[in-house]
């Protein structure tokens, strides 16, 4: 059982980076085109 | 996530009070108050049509003053279409991409939680305009400068809630990719995805790519207002129309933002009312996702009559018509997967053959307005205000009622009133079309659109089109009133299958779900899947 509960608890915290990892890349992405656009017609 | 598995895992509990509205991370509650905050702004969004339409009854200045007028066209579009379309959209997300694809809840749900309460703080800013100095925005919601820069104290509010909306999007868009990448039942591949689930992978993907320019384009308006840049003054160096090529670059696609969730929902509907499987599910994928990329090649359409070198006009004709090729594979798919079928016509059937037919129109007056040399003469004219409201009113909010209907048993517990859903699905269809199609004929004969006095031989037509906006604006209220007998547990207990060919997960958990689903995830197979 303690095992069990481990192994969903590892699992879990595998889960929740991966998703914090997509988020970030994802996010920088979003900014990155919002700076982009900018820069890009700044004179 | 992976909080929010813990959390079902150790506290399977509902919690009570505003402090489970105001703190939530159940996707459920989220989804409810996005659903609920959209409805209360078609409202708001609804009242500003009945001005205008009240407005434009008779030719002549009747009962508002003509900056007023303007204002309503402008707030009317801005809090349509980020205020009720979009959250709709997002709503529905919400509550059934975990529950379709057998996930605990959203990937990031305290991110959930505050992209929603965003919204409210994002139009409280831009309804305050209303009571500055200058008034409320009046130059249209595309916020084309100059006209825009002579916004008076409402202008850095209006700037500011365009970018909390924006910010709110974004972090909407990323939490739906993570939840469906990271987060999707064992077997439940990307090809047995229901086609809602895709539509709204796509359409988040558009969502991120085209948020951010919309961003830049008005942060840009705020440092030529405020820091002396000149992105779009002339005098300095600058090009106003650059701000429309921006604009639309982000434009166009969010029409398609606000029109793949609706496919989505009704390629659930059709086949579940005409019991066979959805026609094409392959195609209907590559559809979607080539309208979704075409729909970056187009944006200049909107603005033929500014003025540009022959080939772009060529190209962008030939660009926008080809869009007509994967959005025909959808029409032809979705009717193949009604022919010979055993249909019925429950309320979200109708509302879903009613996008079917209606969108249709909208999208064949698109073709014709993506004519470079034609557009010339619609440029500016009641004929686009058709087009475009064809598209949204009975191809986007139809969807929507569509999808409302058909899972509100899901969600509540208790079947809807099907004679009020259909008096509610007939009134709307009859009072949309007095509404929207003689906009094509005033429009075709010159009426200009964006204001508040016209020729007197537009009168008839105009007083026909404002009877249709009252009657359609009165028929909302039969939703409202379905929605909250449902809400109060007034009707037929719904049972946990609700239409007897539905398929996909959301139809294996009881009707209500449970607050916390799919806590041990289920295993796909093919039996279960949508496709």
């Amino acid at each position: 059982m303690t095992d069990n509960h481990d192994q969903t608890n590892a699992a879990n915290k595998d889960l929740a980076a991966k998703n914090k990892r997509l988020g970030i890349i994802l996010g920088l992405v979003a900014a990155s085109f919002y700076i982009g656009f900018i820069l890009a017609f700044a004179k | 996530m992976s909080e929010a598995v813990a959390h079902d895992d150790h506290h399977d509990h509902k919690p009570t009070g505003i402090g489970r509205w105001l703190f939530s991370t159940n996707h459920k509650d989220i989804g409810t108050m996005y659903l609920v905050f959209s409805l209360i702004m078609f409202f708001v969004g609804g009242a500003m049509a009945m001005v205008i339409r009240a407005e434009l009854f008779q030719p002549g200045l009747q009962f508002v003053d003509p900056q007023f007028f303007n204002s309503m066209t402008t707030v009317h579009a801005l809090v349509m279409i980020f205020g009720a379309l979009m959250p709709a959209g997002v709503g529905l997300a919400n509550w059934m991409i975990p529950m379709m694809i057998g996930a605990p809840d959203m990937a990031m749900p305290r991110m959930n939680n505050m992209s929603f309460w965003i919204l409210p703080f994002a139009f409280t800013l831009l309804l305050l305009t209303f009571f500055m100095p200058g008034g409320a925005p009046a130059g249209g919601w595309t916020m084309y400068p100059p006209l825009v820069l002579q916004l008076g104290d409402g202008f850095p509010f209006l700037i500011f809630a365009v970018h909390f909306l924006g910010v709110s999007s974004i972090m909407g868009a990323i939490n739906i990719i993570a939840t469906v990448f990271n987060m999707r039942a064992p077997g439940m591949t990307f090809m047995r995805l229901p086609l809602f689930v895709w539509t709204w992978i796509i359409t988040a993907f558009l969502l991120i790519a085209s948020m951010p320019v919309l961003a830049g384009a008005v942060t840009m308006l705020l440092t030529d207002k405020y820091f002396g840049t000149a992105f779009f003054n002339a005098a300095g160096g600058g090009d106003p129309v650059l701000f429309q090529h921006i604009f639309w670059f982000f434009g166009h696609p969010e029409v398609y933002i606000l029109v793949l969730p609706s496919f989505g929902i009704i390629s659930q509907v059709i086949p579940t009312f005409s019991r066979k499987p959805l026609f094409g599910y392959a195609s209907m994928v590559y559809a979607t996702a080539s309208i979704a990329f075409l729909s970056f090649f187009v944006w200049a359409h909107h603005m033929f009559t500014v003025g540009m070198p022959l080939t772009g006009e060529l190209f962008f004709m030939y660009a926008t018509m080809s869009i007509a090729v994967p959005t025909g594979v959808k029409i032809f798919n979705w009717m193949a997967t009604m022919w010979k079928g055993s249909m019925t016509f429950e309320t979200p059937m109708l509302f879903s053959i009613g996008v079917l037919f209606m969108f249709s129109i909208g999208g064949f007056s698109g073709l014709m307005m993506g004519i470079t040399p034609v557009d010339f003469q619609y440029h500016d004219t009641y004929f686009i205000v058709a087009h475009f409201h064809y598209v949204i009113v009975p191809g986007i909010i139809y969807g929507v009622f569509a999808g409302v209907y058909y899972w509100l048993p899901k969600w509540t517990g208790v079947m809807y009133d099907e004679k009020l859903g259909k008096l509610h699905f007939w009134l709307s269809t009859i009072s949309v079309n007095v509404l929207f199609f003689p906009m094509h004929f005033i429009g075709l004969a010159g009426m200009p659109r964006r204001i508040p006095d016209y020729n007197t031989i537009f009168t008839g037509w105009n007083q026909i089109i404002s009877i249709g906006g009252f009657a359609f604006g009165l028929s909302q209220l039969i939703l409202v009133w379905v929605v909250i007998k449902c809400a109060r547990g007034q009707g037929e207990k719904a049972t946990d299958q609700v239409w007897e060919s539905a398929h996909g997960l959301e139809w294996t958990l009881s009707s209500p779900p449970p607050f916390h689903s799919f806590t041990t995830p289920p295993q796909v197979t093919d039996a279960t899947a949508h496709s």
